[in-house]
């Protein structure tokens, strides 16, 4: 693998560096206490699990340029990856 | 009487069939575009031409082609859905129906644009009978050279299937669409990855609605700016709206997109007025999915401009005074319909469709429609008309698909528009049973031509 590319996140006005690929939820996990947000249907240890129970609905304020997609937008942090 | 591109020789008799359809001018856009443009000219010409997706969304069809990957080695798809499983919207069903050759050929010159072998027509199980008429009209495409090996000699093999769908109304969606064709349960993906990069078969794939794909044949035919010249600003070309409900004159009629909503409900080339000598109430324009409106506000915007039939008038106002096109499935409910009872109608339908794979839909659908039918059967309380639109407001954008929205507008837009009406219900339950609200709760009586 690559050498791992360190993305710079904004997580309730905290800024954490964190390697590509993490997700929102884990990025906010690092931080923890009142940042992290409550998730149910997701379990870090079997893959392709979350993304169903929308309790991990985060507001992303502003995307990276490489995605089209139109921002603010409620994403499921558990399953969107960090973009710079 | 407007411009026709797609519905012009719909009534020429035997156009169902190769020789008719081809004596008629058809597959000349499928010459011109295999042997003389590139794919790339295509996809140019197709962005020029400002087509937007005639699905639902209005998704610029050009952007959305442009988007697909393309990787060595990698086979890439293209699927049209003809899952046309929105309430009140069957114009898919009359162009598959009348004009099958139309629809190959679309996807024909579509299919060499983003060079895709193997084309897919994922059709709903409903539309039993037009399977086989498509599947005649491959069969008569490929034995005049149009399909299968080496089309006019350009070395460009396509070939066409038709897969039916099993009547899920999610399967419209084009991820759980892509589900359903590899064989899986009819549950939308969570987006990213999007379908142009990981779609069947984690192959890169386009899906279009039939009407877009048919639209292709005249832009090819005449070149993507005269296309542009139809229509008013970005809602470019032609359009077939499926007018149902109160009229005296449902079907499918193909409108410019500059046709005012008064002249399409009244007039005797369109939907003929309402049925029954009676006067309009509410008006829902891009199948059930969208925010129903009242009468006045269908016919003018909020502004006090007459209302037209294209994307950006139908939408003027956002949700709190306009609507949206939508798919084109034009409802009408005249003076003697329950906006609460269709409200049911709707919620009933949404919840039995939810796939139940995210909560917000999969719950919020339900307990729209208990707290729905309790105020129909006059059980309702002042407190329920507001946990309604908390509902509907916790489900819209929460969701994996568009399904949470689509189940939410509706309900949201009547109580907005009718909110009197649910009141009337709640403390009137005993002659809610026995009559209709009927017209009484617009403030100014609505002006309707005689």
């Amino acid at each position: 693998m690559a050498e791992q590319q360190l993305m710079k996140v904004t997580i309730d006005n905290i800024t954490l560096e964190v390697p590509a690929g993490t997700t929102i939820l884990q990025a906010a996990r690092k931080i923890g206490g009142e940042v992290a947000p409550p998730a149910m249907c997701y379990y870090s240890k079997l893959e392709g699990s979350g993304g169903k129970c929308r309790t991990c609905l985060v507001e992303v304020s502003k995307g990276s340029e490489k995605d089209p997609r139109p921002m603010p937008k409620l994403v499921a942090s558990c399953r969107t990856t960090v973009m710079d | 009487m407007g411009v026709k591109l797609l519905l012009d020789k719909a009534h020429v008799a035997g156009i169902r069939h190769f020789d008719v359809y081809r004596r008629e001018g058809g597959y000349r856009s499928a010459e011109k575009a295999l042997q003389s443009m590139t794919p790339e000219a295509i996809v140019e010409e197709v962005k020029k031409s400002g087509l937007r997706g005639r699905g639902g969304a209005g998704f610029p069809a050009g952007m959305k082609w442009s988007f697909i990957a393309k990787p060595e080695g990698v086979p890439r798809h293209l699927v049209c859905n003809a899952d046309e499983s929105e309430p009140g919207t069957f114009k898919d069903r009359y162009l598959m129906e009348f004009i099958p050759h139309l629809l190959l050929e679309g996807l024909l010159v579509s299919s060499f644009a983003l060079g895709s072998n193997d084309t897919y027509i994922y059709i709903r199980g409903e539309y039993a009978w037009i399977v086989d008429i498509l599947e005649t009209a491959i069969e008569e495409a490929k034995a005049n050279g149009f399909l299968g090996k080496n089309i006019l000699g350009t070395g460009f093999d396509c070939n066409i299937y038709v897969h039916r769908g099993a009547g899920a109304y999610i399967c419209g969606e084009e991820t759980a669409l892509i589900e359903s064709l590899e064989g899986k349960r009819g549950n939308p993906r969570i987006k990213p990855p999007f379908p142009a990069i990981q779609g069947v078969w984690n192959r890169p794939t386009v899906v279009n609605n039939v009407e877009t794909l048919a639209a292709v044949v005249p832009i090819i035919n005449m070149g993507g700016d005269a296309y542009a010249q139809i229509g008013v600003g970005r809602s470019t070309g032609t359009k077939l709206i499926s007018a149902c409900g109160n009229i005296n004159k449902p079907g499918v009629y193909e409108i410019e997109m500059n046709l005012s909503v008064e002249e399409f409900i009244y007039s005797d080339e369109y939907c003929g007025g309402i049925a029954n000598g009676k006067r309009l109430k509410a008006c829902i324009p891009g199948g059930s999915s969208v925010p129903i409106l009242p009468a006045n506000l269908m016919l003018t915007t909020a502004k006090g401009e007459k209302r037209l039939m294209n994307y950006e008038s139908l939408s003027d106002g956002g949700f709190a005074s306009g609507s949206m096109l939508g798919s084109g499935g034009f409802i009408v409910l005249d003076e003697d319909q329950s906006i609460v009872k269709n409200t049911y109608t709707l919620a009933r339908f949404y919840r039995h469709e939810s796939c139940g794979q995210c909560s917000p839909c999969r719950e919020g659908t339900g307990w729209m429609e208990k707290i729905l039918i309790n105020i129909l059967k006059g059980k309702g309380q002042a407190s329920d008309i507001d946990l309604l639109w908390d509902i509907q407001r916790k489900i819209e954008g929460n969701t994996i698909c568009p399904l949470g929205d689509a189940a939410a507008w509706p309900v949201a837009a009547a109580i907005r528009h009718f909110r009197d009406e649910f009141e009337w219900y709640v403390n009137h339950p005993q002659e809610a049973q026995t009559r209709n609200y009927g017209l009484a709760h617009y403030a100014d009586p609505i002006h309707v031509p005689a």
